[in-house]
């Protein structure tokens, strides 16, 4: 996993809850790196996984409303880092260029990168999106997804998740724009 | 320090090895992109050698495949999508005759013949309309020169991504095949409609004989349709005459034979026509026969017509042999009373006569004499105009053909007093072979001539040796006179048939002026020219050459047939049977041997002769041929073959015709004489048969056949024992001889032999002895002169058997 997601996540931990929390966490995880990241390098999803699980004993917040609260965080820093990618006019298209253009462009640069998969359908004002990843990650897809709403300034849409599978390797997602 | 201070105090030592950790991963990632950009540098290092290595390659193909299009033997062009002409290779102008600039930019149409302008429009839009990559499309163009050009050309059209982008051509000139197909095609029109024309009725079958293709023209022959004939056998068609020839063909034909034959076919109507049948077999590619075809021609009114000139010529072939006929009935019925008259007046001459009857009777006999030439004259141009007179060549002695001459010009030269000289070339052989007859003929006609037209001096006939090539002698005949001669103008014509020299001389001479005519044919059928040389009033030379083939001598016989010709004989020993049935003939050779001193016999008709003969012997039989009852053939034939006699006889005969005569000889007669008879001719005739009897009977004494000491040694002295068993074998003989002469059955004959055999083992010799083991193995079938010759050999044995026993007795 890139190590942008790492450093982000503690930017954003010690802009939320303080320095403090951010090195209760290092020295409570068996950290592959003890907590030393950098942006361009790149890291085990695990050291991730035990940072929101550690996060969310802290602070008795649930683990999928941390990873969609950091995933729209997250679509920020992407969005202001990566504005070639922003080419697209709405939501949608944006959403249905990830795996024609932004992945395509990003395996280019990371080879060895381990990117989702978004099979998307748009069907008037709906939107099916199939996402499908080992690391189990929808909940961070979805706070993208928020992030991305807010960048495109469009509130009124209802996000759902329709059904799991192979234990969150596969989630179906609807997005529906509302008046 | 508080714990705020030690949390960044941390969080700074993280950053510091999270900066190191970057400045490194940035460290190794420029790395990396020297590295990449040291390969990326060489590639395209690379890349522009490989481009101009690959350029000039292109080139090499581009200048290959630009040769090899200027050099190709077609035309080979690229059009442009409308259809105009961008690039044109050599050969283009070559065969158009227009250059490469006055074809760019024109459009392909432009140079199409106006004839197939259209067609080609329409081929061409439809490809592209269809999308045809490739097509291929046969036209004419029509040259600069104006020639018409055919060019067989295949069109690819050139797609890219906006559709089509040109058109690529390579067209080949077939004008040379065109034209050939051209021919072809209409040398099988011109030839078909010939066939056509021809009213050839042409029909092929196969190897079974089945029908399988007629043509029109067979339908339009014969009248039934196609469908009739198809698929049927010919055999249904043809007359049942013609089925064995049509099987005959068709074996042929298994043989690769082709023939012509002529068949019978039924018509639609029902009606028979005659075809000729050209048949031939055909074969497939491996030589296999795959059928045969025939032509048939409608030959119906040539059979007919055929029919037709058979019956005229069988009508004239019977009317010729009916003028044949004619001719012999009255050459027999002018001779018949001719011989009489000669006959009588030659007796009554010899009588006591005044001279005033003496002059009638010899004017009387000169003119029947004359008359007489004058019909055997006529006889032989007629014969020799028709061809059918031919050369009968054999061995003959030239000393008897003389002596004939001599005997008979001599009375008449006698009578005028002239010498009648004949001189010899001593280098002349006495045996040659020619046609004695005919040779007789003209050296007499020659001769008669020269004597009639002589008064004084001499008549001479020379005979001169002119070469001699291997065993054939030239020799030269001259008939020389020194009488009135010819005059020179008249000289060319002297040989052309009825032609004398001039209107007196038949009135002074008479003679029917076929003579020379004949004799000059006669000398030209034995292989020679008649010439003349003439002085008038000083004689005349008629001479021709003949070759000769020189006979074999038979050296035994020529002395004594010498001597027996120029001997005077006495002939009262010698008895002649006369077989006449016309009292005056019969009185006219009864006087005539009478005179001779001969004594004779006469008898009414062949069977009389028969009768007489089985009771008598006689020396010589002279036999008319017409006769009541039993005419002379028969008789000849009985007297032969049951008497089994051996007699000779001369056939008397009214028809001078060749092919009588050589009847007579063919049924066993050993001569002939014409009536009337000329008395030397009889004389000479009846002289050499005699002859050659007495020969014969001289040469039995000379050989005995009955050798009996063979017989005496068994005896061993018992000579009564001897005299007993020549008695058994002169009885036995006599009742086998009587047998023998009844009898035609070959088993009986054989079983004779085989009787006697032992007798003729003890009694003969050798040649008996052999020739009686033949008889008895029936060698006489296909040899029938050995049965005469053993019968004549028993007699002859019986004969000797009584003399010894007489003798002995």
């Amino acid at each position: 996993m890139k190590g942008i997601v790492f450093t982000e996540f503690l930017e954003l931990v010690e802009e939320q809850f303080g320095i403090e929390t951010v090195q209760q966490i290092i020295d409570q995880c068996e950290l592959s790196t003890e907590g030393i990241y950098t942006a361009v390098g790149t890291y085990s999803h695990k050291d991730i996984f035990m940072m929101v699980q550690k996060l969310s004993e802290l602070k008795e917040i649930p683990i999928p409303e941390l990873l969609k609260v950091y995933g729209k965080y997250f679509f920020t820093v992407l969005s202001n880092g990566y504005p070639q990618f922003m080419k697209e006019k709405d939501l949608f298209s944006f959403l249905d260029s990830i795996d024609n253009y932004i992945h395509v462009e990003v395996l280019k640069l990371y080879p060895d990168a381990e990117l989702p998969k978004f099979d998307s359908e748009i069907i008037d004002n709906k939107m099916t999106l199939l996402y499908q990843s080992t690391r189990k990650m929808s909940d961070f897809a979805i706070g993208l997804i928020l992030g991305a709403a807010e960048y495109y300034n469009e509130p009124n849409i209802k996000i759902e998740v329709l059904k799991l599978e192979d234990e969150g390797q596969k989630a179906h997602i609807k997005i529906e724009r509302f008046e | 320090m508080s714990n705020e201070e030690s949390f960044y105090k941390k969080a700074y030592l993280r950053e510091k090895q999270a900066r190191k950790q970057a400045e490194k991963i940035l460290e190794d990632k420029s790395l990396e992109l020297y590295n990449t950009n040291e390969q990326l540098k060489f590639l395209n290092n690379n890349l522009e050698v490989e481009l101009v290595d690959r350029l000039k390659q292109k080139q090499i193909i581009e200048q290959e495949f630009s040769s090899f299009v200027n050099k190709a033997t077609d035309i080979i062009y690229r059009l442009d999508p409308k259809g105009c002409f961008t690039f044109v290779n050599p050969m283009t102008e070559l065969i158009s005759g227009f250059t490469a600039e006055e074809i760019i930019g024109q459009s392909f149409t432009y140079f199409v013949h106006p004839d197939d302008k259209v067609e080609v429009e329409s081929f061409y839009s439809e490809q592209i309309e269809m999308q045809q990559e490739s097509t291929y499309f046969e036209y004419k163009i029509k040259s600069k020169e104006g020639r018409d050009i055919w060019l067989g050309q295949n069109v690819q059209i050139i797609y890219k991504e906006e559709g089509i982008s040109g058109f690529i051509a390579i067209a080949r000139n077939i004008t040379e095949r065109k034209q050939l197909e051209k021919s072809i095609i209409q040398s099988e029109e011109k030839y078909r409609g010939i066939i056509e024309s021809l009213e050839f009725g042409i029909l092929e079958v196969d190897t079974k004989g089945i029908i399988t293709k007629a043509h029109s023209s067979f339908s339009t022959l014969t009248g039934y349709t196609q469908k009739e004939l198809i698929g049927k056998n010919p055999y249904e068609f043809l007359h049942p005459d013609s089925y064995a020839l049509m099987q005959l063909q068709e074996e042929k034909r298994k043989d690769k034979v082709a023939d012509v034959y002529e068949v019978q076919i039924k018509k639609k109507t029902g009606e028979y026509i005659w075809v000729i049948i050209s048949g031939a077999p055909f074969y497939d590619t491996e030589g296999n026969q795959t059928g045969s075809v025939g032509i048939h021609l409608d030959i119906t009114e040539r059979k007919k017509m055929e029919e037709d000139l058979k019956k005229a010529n069988e009508k004239a072939l019977a009317s010729s042999k009916s003028k044949e006929l004619f001719f012999a009935k009255v050459s027999h019925e002018i001779r018949t009373p001719l011989n009489a008259v000669v006959g009588l007046t030659d007796l009554l001459l010899k009588t006591d006569l005044n001279p005033t009857q003496k002059k009638y009777t010899y004017n009387i006999n000169k003119s029947a004499n004359n008359l007489l030439l004058l019909v055997n004259d006529i006889l032989d141009i007629t014969k020799i105009e028709k061809d059918q007179l031919s050369i009968n060549n054999k061995p003959f002695k030239l000393k008897n053909f003389l002596n004939n001459i001599h005997a008979t010009l001599d009375y008449q030269a006698q009578q005028k007093e002239l010498p009648l000289l004949i001189s010899v070339d001593k280098n002349i052989e006495n045996h040659y072979i020619s046609d004695e007859l005919r040779l007789t003929q003209i050296i007499i006609n020659l001769a008669n001539n020269a004597i009639k037209f002589t008064s004084i001096g001499y008549v001479k006939i020379l005979l001169e040796l002119v070469s001699i090539k291997k065993n054939q002698h030239l020799i030269k005949f001259s008939v020389i006179d020194t009488g009135k001669g010819i005059a020179q103008d008249k000289i060319d014509k002297i040989f052309n048939e009825f032609t004398q020299e001039s209107t007196n001389t038949f009135n002074t001479y008479g003679g029917s002026g076929l003579g020379l005519a004949i004799s000059k044919k006669l000398v030209e059928l034995l292989g020679g020219t008649i010439q003349v040389t003439s002085n008038l009033n000083k004689g005349s030379t008629f001479f021709f050459t003949l070759p000769f083939t020189i006979a074999e001598k038979k050296k035994k016989n020529t002395k004594k047939e010498e001597t027996t010709v120029f001997t005077a004989k006495d002939w009262s020993a010698t008895k002649i049977l006369i077989v006449e049935d016309n009292p005056i003939n019969q009185l006219v050779i009864q006087e005539t041997l009478t005179i001779w001193k001969v004594q004779h016999k006469t008898v009414n008709n062949g069977l009389e002769a028969v009768e007489q003969i089985k009771q008598e012997e006689f020396d010589i039989v002279l036999m008319d041929m017409q006769m009541p009852v039993m005419d002379g053939i028969t008789a000849t034939k009985e007297i032969r073959q049951t008497l089994k006699s051996n007699v000779p006889i001369i056939a008397f005969t009214a028809n001078a015709m060749k092919a009588d005569i050589q009847k007579c000889l063919e049924v066993g007669m050993n001569d002939a004489i014409t009536k009337p008879f000329k008395e030397e001719e009889l004389k000479s005739k009846i002289q050499n048969l005699v002859s050659k009897n007495h020969i014969i009977k001289k040469s039995k004494n000379i050989k005995p056949l009955l050798h009996i000491d063979k017989l005496e040694e068994l005896a061993h002295g018992n000579m009564a024992f001897v005299i007993k068993m020549l008695h058994i074998f002169n009885e036995t003989s006599q009742q086998e001889l009587k047998t023998l002469s009844e009898t035609t059955d070959c088993n009986v004959i054989s079983q004779i032999a085989h009787k006697i055999k032992p007798s003729i083992g003890y009694l003969s010799t050798l040649e008996m002895q052999e020739l009686v083991l033949k008889i008895e193995f029936k060698e006489f079938v296909n040899n029938p002169e050995l049965l005469d010759k053993f019968i004549s050999m028993l007699k002859t044995l019986k004969k000797e058997c009584k003399n010894h026993l007489d003798k002995h007795s």
